[in-house]
This record gives structure tokens, C-alpha cells and sequence, in this order.
């Protein structure tokens, strides 16, 4: 029944989305082709113009703008009217601003420190292009929702260097997260930790910082089909499954780093007992006034994982306690 | 391997130093295409090489050679407006963290990806006998776009991942009554895994659709180890191979003229099966003959498992007016399990009075997880924010396992003063309550079915995060941040009762003039945990055992300086962190378990000309951690918690020496 209501409801949706897409109903940004020249020709300045006055203002950002990936596409291969536009794709009708001498900003989307341009509209700009693929549920994510502008992580009148692949405005993905996420960086310092510091993985490895439908902008529909990514071997189903594995795998492990081993969030011992009654007993220390006094030193750590060694789940015909 | 990246590194060195001389780059031309790039090689060695034996965590995921070293090329051959182009990019080739990377594209048409990494996660290089005890990770991947019209994109993702090597395992040899003993053993890895992703989107201004598949194939070369070769039923089972398959269809829809409303849906279902062999604790692949009575004639040798996911979400956001944002979803994610009738299943849970059912809807129960949220973001000035949200989010578990359901409300205020001051606070409660779960029967025996709670408790949380940003220079950015959390666990009768912490941290970034900049940083977080343990020894639920305390606290130290010694010639880039912890277990049998590394990078760069380049990097590590581990994982403790031994190997990972490292790398930088 519950299937019925989740396809259901998705069902409807995407045909709504099907109608609307068919439809010709008015929109208020959307205008006819020949409307749209006639604006063009009103309202936007062109590239000579930006060149005439940039190349003297602002040394350099014409010198590599051009040899940007937008520059290349939009100064010389540009696929249809608004990528014909040069900068004004992005920054807006410039008219004014060209026959104000750059007095004015009038109309104009501007990306720099102190911008008046509100957040949502600069994105706006990029997401004319840019919303799909990853960047699909942009709109109410965690991000969009802080104001985050696209220009914080990314750049756009920079040559990407050689490893910066989705021009960053730092090095690495790691340092773009970083200046936000100190917290989640910092835990990568820990004992145990995925190879981040190390250079072989990446936040984004994990996250989507443009949107998802998941929490916590997880890649993924969920938290362990995320995990299942790169370790399969846990996938199963197998004949004896261990609940908590195939719930969520954030139940038992803190992906960002951990004083423990195997990324757990605790020692094993606390950590089992958060659900478990335990038949043996926590110290073979002899009871004094019947209590225990301590655990056993060596069950602190790993203790249950020791005998427990499948605990991810079991395809032995005799693995229902996950011994093997 | 070593010969062939001597091999590769004379040749690029004898290819590339008869160009230091020139003055500008050396761009080749072929034809319409220019070819350029960038190549670092030099050596490495060591004024401090900690010993093989304290190198485990060193080179946990990266090995650190001496020698001649290539650390990285990169080419890039590209039409005369950079419009088509070919890259190639590799570092560290024949070293086992090496990275190899193709690309070639043509700007808004198409996009190739070609890439063959390797990781090698290294867990022990105690062991006397095993030199290193690794698995070594190879991934290959293709993936390829292509964009016919601005409107239309179609996509290719392959990916073959690869991990072979020997894990550090134990099998328990004597336990209960009797003093626990441990046998350590290798456990071997072979997987393999195949992913191919394919999917196409069609973009609009108003509105986007995509549609995808995803399909992984996980193949394990070995079923079963002997984890005991003392023991007739000593083998273990290991990851069955297995498959998963999902489709994907996702849909925007822009609704301008309904309050800037824009629409989201994604749609995905998916299969996962598995159909490996079956085993018994003796090692024999062949399933016994002597099926119960109840369920005989039934297929033998494989599994046949499956399950099946849904998972759906409806989101919305809408823009009425500048100052508001409103948003609102529903997600639901279904997971089913199609094996209650599956014949290995009943044979597996076969006791002496039949299917021990409750058992084994224990383990193969669906469930059910649905969320709702509402958040509304106002702008009351140009000053001041504030958000509004709520979230109510259930899991419904079939057969009685429980359900739990969640409510979230959360406030967070933005307050901008002024130009130079930025104010975030946040608050959410969050109350967890669970029902149905399955009550543990007193008194409890080890008989039972009944051998956990299934559910941690109520749980009530108080989340306080705030952070503050200033920027009183234009050369001077100041942040700090504080969070607390505490979590009660309401009606839990054992197990985790309370878990409290709190972190704080500040860091500052300071450009005093143009070729100098300097950060730094700390943070300090701590978390508490109250547990109260439980055994069955007295039959009967309570407090027979010992109150576990444990105190978690994390200390990180960061900075970075990066100074233009001479403007365009000399520049100094230095980055270090410090980390330290310490897990207080509040028992004087348990050592605090305390752990540091220091880490700094150190390089000196010389820009000998345009294209030339030296750079000297000294890099220092030390690891530092009590001998806790040791203490509690290498110890088989008699029942009079006298140690009986050493194992030679160890459980998990947590057997690396402390180390201290200095590391000299020579490197001449060549841009071509």
C-alpha cells in the first residue's frame, strides 16, 4: 500500500511537471525571440563595450577571462542568445552602466565584496545555465537557504589550474569546505579517518554541496546505500542481518573521524550495550556485594568484535550469533 | 615497479632540463594545437625515518618512499581558443598511491574522463612475520557527457574498484565459562566491484527532468576463510558477492507566477539480490541434506535473497516576496524485505520447535521511513533574519520491531549589525519517541530471542550552535563558534542514559600587507557519556552492573602562513595541525587512551625563471599515542584479568607504533 502512495504521489508530479513542460502558459521571464533581440539591442551593451573600458580598469580579468571555460564558450562558440552575450550573461544589462561611465550599476548582477546584489539573484544567474545534473535541488537546500553565493566556493575569471578541477576558488575541496566547516574538517585529524588529509578522497566524495533529497546534502538516497558506494561488501542481504546495518550505517559508525577504531562512534563495548544485554558478564573480577566492579581491560576497545567478528551480517548457515 | 619509475623519471628529467635555460615557456605548437603543462620531480628522504615497524600509521593510506621521486605531470594539449583540449595528469606513478587522469572535451559538447587511482589502507607492520598487513584499493573510471544542445544532456559513469590484500582478524578459541582466549588470523580480500551509471537529463528554463540507472555488481573471490585451524567448525563466511540495481527519474518545475514557487520530485527504485553459496562452520559449500522435515525438498547451495527500495521526495520552495522564503518536503524511503519464505532462511532459523520466527522477523523486517518538514526564512531588515523550521520524521518497522517518531523544531536568528559583524544563533529541540518495540521478558535468559532491547530510548536533545564573524580590518577576518548538545535518554532502562558535549573554537586570518598571510585556528570539543551496563547473570533487569563514564574531549590546533620572500622570486608556504585527544574511561583497570599527531608542510619556492621552478618542502609528523592499545587489544586476560600473551596480530586497526618523521623533498618545477 505504501508502495502505491510513494509512486503515486511521485507519479502525479512528474506528470504535472510533463503537462506543464507542454503547456503554453505565459511565464514572466519568458519572451519571444524576436522581443528578445529588440531587448538585447535596448538593453545590453556588448562585449566591445566591457573591453573598452575593463582592459584599462581592472588589469587582467579580460586577459583571462577569455581562456576560462565560460570565456571560450561564450566569447567564441557560443550555443545560443544568452551565452552570445558575453558578460552581460552574467552580470546583466550593462547599457546603462557603459553610458554612466561605470557610475552606475543600474539593472546590473554584481558578484564582489560588498555587492548589493542580493544572494538568491546572483545564484539566479548561474542557475540559468547551471540547474541540473548536481545542481538539480540547489533551491531550499542547507546552502541556498544560508545565503551561500555560488561566487564563495567557485571562481569564474580564473584559468582552472591543474587541480582544481570545478574551478575552486582554493586548492582543494577540502579547503573550500573548510572555511565553513571547520568542525567536520578538524574530526579528519582523528585516529581513525577516511584518507581526506591524505588527498584521496573529498568532502564532495560523500556530499553534494549543491543539493540533495537526502540529509545532511548526503550523495545517495540514503545514508548506507552512500556507504554502499565503496564498501559493497556489506550490502547483502545476507541470511542473518544485523538490524542497525541495514537501517543506517551512522548507527554504530561517525564517518568524519574517530578516536576509535573503524570510525565508531564509541568503544565497541559501549557501544553494543547501547542496545544490547550482555550474557557474559563485564568483569570475571568476582562480584562484591553483588555488582560488578569493572569491565575486563580488553573488552573497552573491541571487545564484542573479537568473537563477534561478522557483525555486519552473516551468510554461514551457522552465523546467527555473527561468529562466522 | 622501482626500476620503471627510474626509467620514467631520467627520461623526463633528460626530456625537460636542456629547457631550464629558456627564458619564457616553452609552448610546442603542433599544428593548430599548442601542447603546455607543468612537471614536478625530485627526491625525497628522510632526516628521521621512523622504523618499519612504526611506519603502520605513517603510511596508513600513502606510502612515503626515498629516492627519486616524480610527484606530479600534467600536459595539456588544446586548440588555439582552448576550446577542444586533452589533459592528462598523473603524481606519484609507480608508487601505490599513484593517480593517473585522461580528459579530453570540447567546451559545452562533450566530456571524457578517464582515471586509474590507487589507495593502499595499511593496518599493521608489527607482525614478525607478515611484512605489512594491507589491502590495496585500484579503481578505474570512465565517464563521459554529452551535451548535443544546451537543453539536452546524456551521461556515462563506469567505475571498476578493485581490493585485495589481508585484513587483521581474531576467532574466539576457549570463552564462557571459562577465561577468553583469542586466535589471530588473516583474513583474505578479494573484491571486486563493477558500477555503471547512465542516465540523460532535458532542461528547460522552466523546468528539468532526468532519468537514470545505476547498476553494481559486487563479486567476492573468496566465500569463507578458516578463521581456526584448531577448530573442525573454525570457518568463517565473508562478504557474499552480490548485485543492486536503481532507477532514477527526478523533475523540476519553475512556477514564476505562483509566488516564485519552484517544484522538486525524485523517484528511485531499486533491487538488491544476492545468490552466493551457503555455508557451514565446517567449511563444506555442499547445504546439508538433512533438512527439517518442514521445509524439505527445497532448493539447495545458494541463498536467492533480495530486497527491494523506494524512496520518494516532494519538495518545494517559494520565493512570495524578497524578504521570505518558504520551503516544505516530504520524503519516504521503503525498505522491503522479500525473504521471510526463503527456504535457506527457514532452515537457517530452524530450532527444535520449528521456525523460530519471531527470531527471524527480528532480522528480516521492512520498514518504513517517512519525513515532513516546513521552514520559513524571513528577512526582517537589512539587519536581521530570522528562520523558522519543523520537522517530524517516523520509521514504522513491520512485525512489531518498533516504531519511532521525531519532532524538530528549530529557530535560528542572523543578525548583521554592521558591515564588519555577522551573528548566527540556532537552537532545535528534538524529542524522539519510540513504540511497539518488543518488551524484554523478566526474567531474561540466555535462551531468549529476546537478546536486545532493539531500541536505545527516548531520547530528548537540546542543540545550541552560534557563531560570530568579524572582519573589524579589511586585512583582518575573525570567527568563532560555539555548539552544545545534550541528549537525555528518557525510560531507558540500560544502555546509554545520558550523552552531553559541548566544542568551541576561534580562528583569525590576518593579511598585513600584499605577499603575506597568516591564519590560525582552534577548536576544542568535548562530549560526555553516561551508560549504565547490564548483564543477565542475575536474571533479572537492573542495575547489576557498573555506571560506564566516559569522557571524550578533542583539541585541534591549526596555521598557516604563506609569505612572498621576494616579490616573484622567493616564497615561503607553511601549513601545520595539531590534534590531540583523550578518552577518559573513569576506570582504573582502562588507561585514558590518549592520542596526538603534529603535522607540518614546509615549502620554500624559488622561481628561477617563468618556467622554472625550485621548491624544498620539509615535512614533519609525530604520532603519539598511550600504550592503551596495546594494553587492551594485544592482551588475552585469564580469568583473574592476568594477561596470558601476546597475539601476534591484532583486531581492527589500532596496532601502530608512535613515530616521529622529518621528510627533506627536493623538487624542480618545470612549466612548459
Amino acid at each position: 500500500m505504501r508502495r502505491i502512495l510513494i509512486f503515486g504521489l511521485t507519479l502525479v508530479f512528474l506528470t504535472l511537471v510533463f503537462l506543464f513542460s507542454n503547456s503554453k502558459a505565459p511565464a514572466t521571464d519568458v519572451k519571444a525571440p524576436a522581443t528578445e533581440a529588440k531587448e538585447v539591442a535596448k538593453e545590453y551593451a556588448g562585449v566591445e563595450a566591457c573591453e573598452a573600458c575593463h582592459h584599462m580598469i581592472k588589469t587582467g580579468v579580460l586577459d583571462r577571462f577569455p581562456k576560462t571555460t565560460m570565456g571560450i564558450l561564450f566569447l567564441n562558440h557560443p550555443r545560443d542568445a544568452a551565452e552570445k552575450l558575453g558578460c552581460e550573461t552574467c552580470h546583466g544589462p550593462a547599457k546603462e552602466h557603459a553610458a554612466s561611465g561605470g557610475q552606475t550599476f543600474a539593472g546590473m548582477i554584481r558578484y564582489t565584496k560588498g555587492s548589493q546584489t542580493p544572494v538568491p539573484l546572483r545564484n539566479d544567474a548561474c542557475l540559468k545555465c547551471h540547474e541540473k545534473r548536481e545542481r538539480l535541488f540547489w533551491q531550499g537546500s542547507a546552502h541556498d537557504v544560508k545565503d551561500v553565493g555560488c561566487t564563495e566556493c567557485h571562481v569564474v575569471h580564473t584559468e582552472p589550474g591543474i587541480l582544481s578541477r570545478h574551478q575552486l576558488k582554493r586548492v582543494t575541496v577540502s579547503d573550500t569546505c573548510n572555511v565553513c566547516h571547520k568542525k567536520q574538517v578538524s574530526e579528519e585529524l582523528r585516529f581513525s579517518h577516511h584518507p581526506l588529509r591524505e588527498g584521496k578522497m573529498e568532502c564532495t566524495s560523500c556530499h553534494n554541496p549543491h543539493g540533495t533529497t537526502s540529509p545532511k546534502l548526503v550523495r545517495g538516497l540514503s545514508n548506507k546505500e552512500l556507504c554502499f558506494t565503496c564498501h559493497a561488501q556489506y550490502r547483502g542481504p545476507r541470511i542473518f542481518q544485523h538490524p542497525p546495518v541495514m537501517e543506517d550505517c551512522f548507527n554504530c559508525h561517525q564517518p568524519h573521524g574517530s578516536a576509535y577504531p573503524s570510525l565508531l562512534k564509541a568503544p565497541p563495548i559501549r557501544l553494543c550495550r547501547e542496545c544490547h544485554v550482555t550474557f557474559h558478564e563485564l568483569s570475571l573480577q568476582p562480584l562484591v556485594g553483588g555488582k560488578r566492579q569493572a569491565p575486563r581491560p580488553n573488552e573497552a576497545l573491541s571487545g564484542c568484535l573479537n568473537c563477534h567478528r561478522q557483525i555486519h551480517g552473516s551468510n554461514s548457515i551457522n552465523g546467527n550469533l555473527f561468529f562466522r | 615497479m622501482k626500476i620503471q619509475k627510474v626509467i620514467l623519471v631520467v627520461f623526463l628529467a633528460v626530456m625537460f632540463l636542456p629547457l631550464t635555460s629558456v627564458g619564457g615557456f616553452a609552448q610546442v605548437t603542433l599544428g593548430d594545437y599548442t601542447l603546455g603543462g607543468e612537471v614536478d620531480l625530485g627526491g625525497r628522504f628522510f632526516i628521521d625515518a621512523p622504523s618499519h615497524a612504526s611506519r603502520g600509521y605513517f603510511e596508513e593510506y600513502i606510502p612515503y618512499p626515498t629516492g627519486i621521486l616524480l610527484d606530479q605531470l600534467y600536459m595539456q594539449l588544446k586548440n588555439k581558443d582552448g576550446s577542444e583540449y586533452y589533459k592528462f595528469f598523473m603524481s606519484r606513478p609507480g608508487e601505490r598511491d599513484e593517480d593517473f587522469l585522461l580528459q579530453a572535451g570540447k567546451i559545452g559538447l562533450y566530456k571524457l574522463e578517464i582515471e586509474y587511482d590507487q589507495l593502499q589502507h595499511l593496518y599493521s607492520t608489527v607482525n614478525p612475520t607478515v611484512d605489512q598487513i594491507m589491502i590495496l584499493e585500484q579503481r578505474l573510471r570512465f565517464s563521459g557527457t554529452y551535451t548535443p544542445t544546451p537543453d539536452i544532456d546524456i551521461y556515462a559513469d563506469y567505475q571498476l574498484l578493485k581490493r585485495n590484500g589481508e585484513f587483521p582478524s581474531t576467532t574466539i578459541v576457549q570463552g564462557p565459562p571459562n577465561a577468553y582466549a583469542y586466535t589471530s588470523n588473516l583474513q583474505p580480500t578479494a573484491f571486486t566491484q563493477n558500477d555503471l551509471g547512465l542516465g540523460a537529463e532535458y532542461v528547460q528554463k522552466m523546468y528539468q527532468f532526468h532519468l537514470g540507472y545505476y547498476l553494481s555488481l559486487f563479486d567476492d573471490e573468496f566465500k569463507e576463510f578458516l578463521a581456526n585451524p584448531a577448530s573442525a567448525t573454525g570457518w568463517q563466511s565473508l562478504a557474499p558477492s552480490n548485485m543492486a540495481q536503481y532507477i532514477n527519474a527526478a523533475g523540476a518545475v519553475n512556477l514564476p507566477s505562483c509566488a516564485n514557487t519552484r517544484l522538486t520530485a525524485n523517484f528511485s527504485y531499486g533491487w538488491l539480490s544476492q545468490n552466493d553459496p551457503v555455508f557451514q562452520s565446517n567449511g563444506s559449500t555442499l547445504y546439508p541434506l538433512n533438512f527439517p522435515p518442514a521445509i524439505a525438498n527445497t532448493p539447495m547451495g545458494t541463498s536467492n535473497l533480495s530486497a527491494s527500495t523506494f524512496a520518494g521526495d516532494l519538495l518545494g520552495v517559494s520565493r512570495p516576496t524578497d524578504q521570505l522564503t518558504v520551503r516544505y518536503s516530504y520524503r519516504a524511503y521503503d525498505f522491503q524485505n522479500d525473504n521471510l519464505n526463503n527456504p535457506v532462511l527457514l532452515n537457517a532459523f530452524f530450532g527444535s520447535s520449528g521456525v523460530n520466527v519471531p527470531l527471524l522477523q527480528m532480522e528480516q523486517y521492512s520498514y518504513l521511513r517517512q519525513a515532513v518538514s516546513f521552514g520559513a526564512d524571513y528577512r526582517i531588515n537589512p539587519y536581521a533574519a530570522v528562520d523558522l523550521g519543523y520537522t517530524y520524521d517516523s520509521v514504522d518497522r513491520d512485525f512489531n520491531e518498533g516504531s519511532t517518531s521525531t519532532n524538530t523544531p528549530k529557530v535560528q536568528f542572523r543578525v548583521y549589525p554592521c558591515d564588519w559583524l555577522n551573528l548566527i544563533a540556532s537552537y532545535a529541540y528534538s524529542n524522539r519517541n519510540g513504540s511497539n518495540f518488543l518488551e524484554m521478558p523478566s526474567p531474561i535468559s540466555a535462551s531468549s530471542v529476546l537478546t536486545y532491547k532493539s531500541y536505545s530510548g527516548d531520547d530528548v536533545r537540546n542543540l545550541v550552535n552560534f557563531v560570530a564573524e568579524l572582519l573589524p580590518l579589511n586585512n583582518v577576518t575573525f570567527s568563532t563558534n560555539f555548539t552544545l548538545y545534550t541528549d537525555s535518554f528518557d525510560n531507558s532502562g540500560y544502555g546509554l542514559l545520558s550523552d552531553n558535549g559541548w566544542s568551541a573554537g576561534a580562528d583569525v586570518s590576518w593579511t598585513p600587507c600584499k605577499g603575506i598571510a597568516i591564519s590560525l585556528g582552534y577548536d576544542h570539543e568535548q562530549s560526555n557519556t553516561k551508560e549504565l551496563a547490564d548483564n543477565v547473570d542475575s536474571a533479572v533487569l537492573g542495575d547489576s552492573g557498573p555506571v560506564l563514564l566516559t569522557a571524550d574531549s578533542y583539541d585541534t590546533f591549526t596555521a598557516r602562513a604563506d609569505i612572498v620572500l621576494v616579490p616573484e622570486k622567493l616564497s615561503l608556504t607553511t601549513s601545520g595541525n595539531f590534534s590531540w585527544s583523550t578518552s577518559d574511561f573513569h576506570n582504573p583497570l582502562i588507561p585514558n587512551l590518549n592520542e596526538s599527531i603534529f603535522h607540518v608542510d614546509t615549502w620554500l619556492k624559488y622561481n628561477y625563471s617563468k618556467c622554472v621552478a625550485f621548491k624544498v618542502g620539509y615535512i614533519f609528523e609525530q604520532f603519539n599515542m598511550t600504550n592503551s592499545y596495546q594494553t587492551l587489544y594485544l592482551q588475552g586476560i585469564s580469568d583473574t584479568g592476568v594477561p596470558v600473551g601476546n597475539q601476534t596480530l591484532n583486531t581492527l586497526q589500532g596496532f601502530y607504533n608512535n613515530y616521529t618523521a622529518h621528510v627533506i623533498e627536493a623538487l624542480m618545477q618545470y612549466k612548459f
